[in-house]
């Protein structure tokens, strides 16, 4: 059920790599609840949106407001400068990322890896970061690899603890960049299945991927994205069936296939 | 021309080779500490977000990977007494010296280890809420200091060879107990030879580690 206010607002949203312009003004509005998935070519940016989300990366014009507070950058008399890197931290601790290649951090076990953020950054007692640490594991399935390293585990696996480790910050929002694009095929599926049970717990989410069947499945929203702007926005009932765009038709065509 | 080796005139003075030892390893030991404390802030802020920070460690490790260690020796025994007034022990003089000399070279290394780890790892520390500080401590370094290993077990051997530099302001490591030697015995051929074997005697072990260390490392990955 979408409340009033968005959770996260974008409005026109600019960002360049030199001469190059990944983000061409992105207007989104994401409410609670919502699972948004981000579809495109690859280079539409798709991936350099979501990044900018959490000031991962710096977005150049526009604004991010996340329940109302800009991201990244504070205002004074009309001019911008770059908040301050605690302010920001602030922020970005509320949504919870998962990366292409997992990055799960390997001189750690996969409990170490969970609990680094709450005892770290939220400074929970070790203890208690633990126990919740266990129960999130066994969500994600993974609790017989609790004191293992993340080179001993599948991508599937790794994947998972990535879910796990994002989740025991307690996020608003979760980020997905691609989560199964770097796995074999035959491991897609555990790892979309721990993302769906996020979505029925009723997560608000943002999805960049390119398993059309599972956008089409889950989102409540998809963005097809096309050189750095949303090309086409809506229900993925009528992004998949009957697309506006003759470029989303053309991209859809094609993945599809 | 045949020469007469007479290595047996050397046994008498055994503890003056043990003795210069002693001091060679006590000054290799004291600047490399000194250099690991000056590396790794330097290192790091080589890379500052903040710029003044940037120019300054950038400043310091290329000027000092510029002039020679011999120089940067006298310069801190000479000159710094004539300008400051600080007159240093020579002693003190070649572990400050050598710990600014190597502090500007294990920078290098501690950048060059922060360079190979995947920038992701950053990206991961950064999505928890960590600052950049917290993400190189508790996530980069650990797994930095890996890969920086074996070039820290390499420059440590440098080190113990550059501090035979020491016998330019009298401090009695191994070259410089070696020549005071020489004008007891008149047997320079002999006290080199043994010289350069109980260099080799210390410092080959240091650098068939670091070859080990780098074997191991590199099939672990």
């Amino acid at each position: 059920m979408a409340q009033d206010a968005p959770i996260l607002r974008l409005a026109g949203v600019t960002k360049s790599y030199g001469d190059h312009r990944v983000l061409d003004g992105i207007d989104l509005d994401v409410f609670q609840h919502d699972v948004v998935a981000i579809i495109g070519r690859s280079g539409s940016g798709k991936s350099t949106l979501l990044k900018c989300v959490n000031f991962l990366e710096p977005y150049d014009g526009g604004s991010i407001r996340f329940n109302g507070e800009l991201v990244g950058y504070v205002e004074t008399d009309g001019k911008r400068r770059l908040a301050k890197d605690s302010v920001t931290r602030v922020l970005r601790k509320q949504f919870g990322m998962v990366f292409q290649n997992f990055n799960l951090f390997p001189h750690k076990t996969v409990i170490e890896n969970v609990i680094e953020g709450p005892t770290q950054v939220l400074g929970e007692a070790k203890a208690e970061a633990i126990v919740r640490a266990e129960q999130l594991l066994a969500r994600v399935g993974l609790s017989e690899k609790r004191d293992a390293r993340p080179s001993t585990l599948s991508g599937g696996q790794q994947q998972r603890a990535a879910i796990a480790r994002a989740l025991a910050m307690r996020p608003k929002i979760m980020l997905f960049d691609e989560p199964t694009s770097a796995l074999d095929p035959e491991l897609v599926g555990e790892v979309l299945a721990a993302i769906r049970e996020l979505v029925a717990e009723g997560m608000t989410m943002m999805i960049v991927t390119h398993e059309m069947a599972f956008a089409r499945d889950v989102a409540t929203r998809v963005i097809f994205m096309d050189q750095g702007r949303i090309a086409e926005e809506g229900p993925p009932g009528t992004i998949f069936t009957n697309p506006r765009e003759s470029r989303t038709r053309e991209f859809l065509a094609r993945v599809l296939r | 021309m045949a020469y007469n080796w007479h290595f047996e005139v050397l046994l008498p003075y055994w503890p003056v080779f043990v003795n210069g030892a002693i001091k060679t390893l006590q000054l290799t030991f004291g600047a490399a500490a000194l250099g690991a404390v000056i590396g790794l802030p330097a290192g790091i802020g080589r890379e500052s977000r903040i710029a003044p920070v940037r120019y300054v460690m950038t400043a310091y490790i290329e000027f000092i990977r510029g002039t020679p260690a011999l120089v940067q020796i006298v310069w801190i025994y000479y000159c710094l007494p004539i300008l400051t007034g600080l007159q240093l022990g020579a002693m003190s003089t070649m572990i400050i010296a050598l710990g600014i000399h190597e502090g500007a070279y294990i920078a290098e290394i501690f950048r060059a280890g922060i360079g190979a780890v995947d920038r992701g790892q950053f990206a991961a520390a950064y999505s928890l809420g960590m600052s950049r500080m917290r993400a190189l401590r508790r996530i980069i370094l650990p797994q930095a200091v890996q890969k920086m290993v074996p070039p820290f077990v390499n420059e440590f051997a440098n080190l113990l060879k550059v501090t035979t530099l020491g016998s330019v302001i009298a401090v009695n490591e191994l070259q410089h107990s070696a020549t005071g030697l020489i004008s007891v015995i008149y047997r320079p051929l002999e006290v080199y030879t043994a010289l350069a074997a109980v260099f080799f005697v210390i410092t080959y072990p240091l650098i068939f580690l670091a070859g080990r260390l780098e074997r191991r490392l590199s099939s672990r990955v």
